[in-house]
C-alpha cells in the first residue's frame, strides 16, 4: 500500500495533549476538498495519508504546573536574566488575568525549552521516541511508504533538534545487553520526503544544535549531509514571532523553498490553521502528500490569484487597516530587537493587537 | 561488444523513441507512473513479481540470510521477464546493472549463521562501506525516478508544462520495474526493520530514564533545573546520574528536642542549602542523597543540620536550633522529617497537605520570598 506519513509537531501554548491536532487536520482536509473538483485524489488522500501528531505539551504543562505558574519561580529566573529592566514583568503583573494567563501559557513553554537544557532534552527524547514509533508502526511491513514533517512555531525548533539527533546519533544502546546498534535513521538508510517549517523559529531558538549547520536541510538522496528532499520555510509578513532571527541560511545548495504570505482570514495570524488556509502554503503540502500531479500548475496559479489578502467582509475595513499598520510596526520592532525583553515586549503588543483584531472580525 | 555496435544500438533505441510517441496523460489521473499509485491494487494473486509472493517463495533464503543467492535469483527472474523490453533496452540494462551491483555487495557480507540473524550481521548489512542501499524510487514525490542521481538513473515519466504526464516506458514495463524494484526494497528493508526495532527499544528505555529523573526524581525548582542543566553531564540517551540540590525549600515536621520530656511535633520550613542526589537502578528509578540544611520555625530561631534523602518523597535529618534567638545554636537535636511537596502533591493531592497545615506554611513562606524579590527589584 502506497502511503505517506505526516508527523505534525505543535507550537507553543498547546495544553490538550490528545486533541490538539484535530483542528489543524480538519483545516488540511477542508483545503484539500477545495480541489476535489479539479481531480485532486481525495480518496487516496483520505485513506493513505497517515497523520501522526507529535505531542510534548504534557511535559511542559506538568513542569509549569509544578513550578506554580503564576510566575513565582520563573519570575526570579527572568529577573536574573535582566528581563525586568524593560518592564515586561510589570506589564505581566499589571495586565488583566486573561491576558496574563494567555501570555504566560505561551511564553513559559518557549522559556522552558530554550533556557532549561534538562527539560529540552526530556522533550527531545520523547519526540524522537514518538517519531520512531510512528515509523516503526507505519513502515514495517510496508513496501511503499514516505514520510514528511509539518512543524509550527516552537515546534519548528523542537522538530529541527529532534530530526538532527534522529539522523546523526551514531548508535543506540540496547538497555539489556548494553551492546550498541547502528542508528537505522541515518541519511544513508532513511530520509524525509518534505519538511515544512511554519513560523520557523529554529534559528531564533537554536541552542547546541545550530539551525544552519545541522543535517536538517534538503538535498539529493546521495547527499548524506542532508535529510530531506524538500525543505519549506513558511513565513507571514505580519507575524513577528520568527522575526528577530528569520530563517535565512547562507550557502545551502539546494536552498529552502521560501513561502511568504500576508493574508488575514482570522484574528490569530500565528495559528497553524491560519497559515494552512493560504493556497501558497497548502498546495505544496498537498502535492508532497498526494503526488506532484495531484494539483496542476494551472489550478495552483488560479487558486493563488483568487485568494485575496483579506476575507471578503474585512476588505476596506478601516479598523482592520489600522491594525495591520500597527502590526507592521510590531514586526519592525521584533526584527530589530537586540534583547530578550524588547522581543517579549513586541510579542505582548502583538497579542494585544490580535485581540483587537478578534473584536473587529468577530 | 565493440564500441561501434554499442553506438548502433544506442542509435536504434533513440530512433525507436522518436517513432514511439510518448502518450501524454491528463493531470490528476493516478497511474502506475505516479509515486502514490498503490501497487497492491494491481498485484494479482499468483503474480510472482509481487512483494508478498516473492517473500513467501523465498522464505527459506530470507530466513537464512542468503542474500547473494536471493538477489541472483531475482536478477534471473527479471532477465527472463515475459514483458517486452525490446524498445527500452537502456532502461532494462540499467536495472540489471543495479542488480549486479547489489549481488556483488552481498558477497562482502559476513557469512551468516543459518536461520540466525545477529545484530552484527544486520549492522554489517546496513553499513555503507560494505553494502549500499538499493535506493530504487526517489521519495520526493516527483514522478517515478529510479536510482536518482546515479549513472543508472531510469525515469518512468515526467510532467510537462501542460501538467500532462509524458510516459517514457510502456505501462507493462513501468509496472514490471516498479513491482520488482519494490520487492527488492522490501527485502532489503528486512534487516533495516530489525535495526529500527532495536533503536526504538533503546529510545523507549532512554525516555523511561529521563522520566524517572525529571518527572519522578528528586524535585527541582527552576533555579536548580537551570543549574543542573549546566553542571551535570547528560546525553539524549542518558539523563544525569546525579543532581545538585541548591537552596531547596521543603515543608517538614520536627520532633524534639530529643531526650526531653516535652518533645513536640512542629511544622517547619527546611532549606537544603547544598545537597547531592545520586540516581541508581536499571532505569535510574531510585535515588538517595544528602544535604546541609537550615530550618525555620516560628517558635525558635534558625536551625542548622543535615538531611538524608531516600526514595521519592521523603527525607530525614537532624537539626539544632537557636532556642532563644541570640545567635547561638544551643538546642538539643530535633529529628526532622521533610516531605518533597511536588512529588507528594502528585501522589496525595492537596488535601493531605492542607490537613497538616504544611501547605499554608509553604505558601506563606514563598509569598514572603517573592515579596523580598519585589522589594529588592524596586
Amino acid at each position: 500500500m502506497s502511503r505517506h506519513v505526516l508527523f505534525v509537531v505543535h507550537g507553543m501554548g498547546v495544553t490538550d495533549p490528545v486533541g490538539w491536532a484535530d483542528s489543524a487536520m480538519a483545516k488540511l482536509m477542508e483545503v484539500a476538498k477545495r480541489y476535489e473538483q479539479k481531480h485532486f485524489p481525495m480518496a487516496y488522500f483520505e485513506n493513505n495519508v497517515i497523520v501522526v501528531p507529535i505531542n510534548y505539551s504534557d511535559i511542559l504543562t506538568a513542569k509549569v504546573a509544578e513550578w506554580q505558574t503564576d510566575a513565582a519561580g520563573v519570575d526570579a529566573f527572568a529577573r536574573t536574566n535582566k528581563v525586568e529592566d524593560h518592564g515586561v514583568l510589570r506589564w505581566l503583573e499589571a495586565s488583566d488575568d486573561v491576558q496574563r494567563k494567555f501570555l504566560w501559557s505561551h511564553i513559559s513553554h518557549v522559556i522552558l525549552y530554550r533556557f532549561f537544557p534538562l527539560i529540552r532534552e526530556r522533550i527531545r527524547v520523547s519526540v524522537i521516541r514518538q517519531i520512531m514509533e510512528g515509523i516503526e508502526r507505519e513502515f514495517v511491513g510496508q513496501t511503499e511508504c514516505r514520510c514528511s514533517v509539518l512543524a509550527h512555531s516552537l515546534g519548528t525548533s523542537v522538530a529541527h533538534d529532534c530530526l538532527h539527533i534522529l539522523g546523526s546519533n551514531p548508535t543506540w544502546k540496547d538497555p539489556e545487553t548494553e551492546k550498541v546498534w547502528r542508528n537505522a535513521f541515518k541519511p544513508d538508510d532513511f530520509r524525509f520526503s518534505g519538511i515544512f517549517m511554519v513560523a520557523n523559529v529554529s534559528r531564533l531558538l537554536q541552542t547546541d544544535i545550530k539551525a544552519y549547520e545541522s543535517i536538517v536541510r534538503p538535498g539529493p538522496s546521495l547527499d548524506r549531509s542532508s535529510y530531506c528532499a524538500s525543505y519549506y520555510d513558511v513565513r507571514h509578513t505580519l507575524d513577528p514571532i520568527p522575526m528577530p532571527f528569520p530563517f535565512e541560511p547562507d550557502g545551502w545548495q539546494p536552498g529552502p523553498d521560501v513561502i511568504a504570505v500576508q493574508h488575514i482570514r482570522d484574528w490569530n495570524i500565528h495559528s497553524l490553521e491560519h497559515y494552512l488556509d493560504n493556497p501558497g502554503v497548502h498546495i505544496p503540502l498537498l502535492r508532497k502528500l498526494a503526488g506532484t500531479r495531484s494539483i496542476g500548475h494551472r489550478d495552483e496559479h488560479e487558486a493563488v490569484q483568487a485568494y485575496s489578502q483579506f476575507a471578503v467582509e474585512a476588505i476596506g475595513d478601516e479598523n482592520v487597516q489600522k491594525i495591520v499598520t500597527k502590526l507592521l510596526d510590531v514586526v519592525r520592532i521584533a526584527k530589530s530587537s537586540q534583547a530578550p525583553a524588547e522581543y517579549l515586549s513586541a510579542f505582548a503588543q502583538f497579542l494585544s493587537l490580535v485581540d483587537d483584531l478578534r473584536e473587529v472580525l468577530e | 561488444m565493440t564500441s561501434v555496435s554499442i553506438r548502433l544500438r544506442i542509435a536504434a533505441v533513440l530512433f525507436l523513441l522518436t517513432i514511439i510517441k510518448p502518450v501524454p496523460v491528463p493531470a490528476a489521473e493516478v497511474t502506475v507512473y505516479d509515486i502514490t499509485f498503490s501497487l497492491d491494487t494491481i498485484c494479482a494473486a499468483g503474480d510472482t513479481r509481487c512483494p508478498s509472493e516473492t517473500k513467501a517463495r523465498y522464505a527459506a533464503l530470507i530466513g537464512g540470510n542468503r542474500w547473494e543467492v536471493l538477489f541472483k535469483k531475482l536478477k534471473q527472474e527479471f532477465e527472463d521477464s515475459p514483458v517486452d523490453w525490446s524498445n527500452n533496452e537502456i532502461a532494462r540494462r540499467r536495472f540489471l546493472n543495479e542488480l549486479d551491483s547489489l549481488v556483488d555487495r552481498c558477497k562482502l557480507l559476513p557469512q551468516p549463521l543459518e536461520g540466525v540473524a545477529t545484530r552484527e550481521y544486520y549492522d554489517a548489512f546496513l553499513e555503507p562501506l560494505s553494502f549500499d542501499r538499493f535506493k530504487s524510487e526517489s521519495n520526493d514525490s516527483a514522478d517515478i525516478v529510479f536510482f536518482k542521481g546515479r549513472g543508472n538513473q531510469i525515469v518512468l515519466g515526467y510532467t510537462n508544462a501542460q501538467d500532462e504526464l509524458v510516459k517514457l516506458l510502456t505501462e507493462d514495463q513501468a509496472l514490471d520495474l516498479r513491482l520488482r524494484a519494490n520487492t527488492i526494497k522490501m527485502l532489503e528493508d528486512i534487516p533495516w526493520h530489525e535495526s529500527v526495532k532495536a533503536n526504538l527499544k533503546a529510545v523507549q528505555h532512554a525516555e523511561t530514564r529521563w522520566a524517572n529523573y525529571l518527572d519522578h526524581g528528586f524535585s527541582q525548582y527552576p533555579w536548580e533545573a537551570w543549574i543542573n542543566g549546566w553542571a551535570t553531564p547528560y546525553t539524549v540517551e542518558s539523563p544525569p546520574g546525579h543532581q545538585f540540590a541548591v537552596l531547596h525549600p521543603d515543608a517538614a515536621l520536627e520532633l524534639g528536642p530529643l531526650r526531653t520530656d516535652d518533645a513536640t511535633v512542629k511544622e517547619t520550613l527546611t532549606l537544603a542549602v547544598l545537597g547531592w542526589i545520586d540516581y541508581y537502578g536499571y532505569a535510574g528509578e531510585s535515588f538517595w542523597g544528602i544535604s546541609g540544611a537550615m530550618s525555620f520555625r516560628d517558635d525558635m530561631g534558625l536551625g542548622i543540620g543535615g538531611l538524608l534523602y531516600f526514595g521519592s518523597t521523603a527525607s530525614i535529618g537532624v537539626m539544632w536550633h537557636d532556642r532563644n534567638r541570640d545567635a547561638h545554636i544551643d538546642s538539643r537535636p530535633f529529628i526532622c522529617v521533610s516531605l518533597d511537596l511536588f512529588r507528594l502533591a502528585g501522589v496525595k493531592g492537596g488535601s493531605y497537605l492542607e490537613k497538616t497545615g504544611l501547605l499554608k506554611i509553604r505558601r506563606e513562606t514563598l509569598e514572603a520570598k517573592v515579596a523580598e524579590y519585589d522589594k529588592a527589584g524596586s
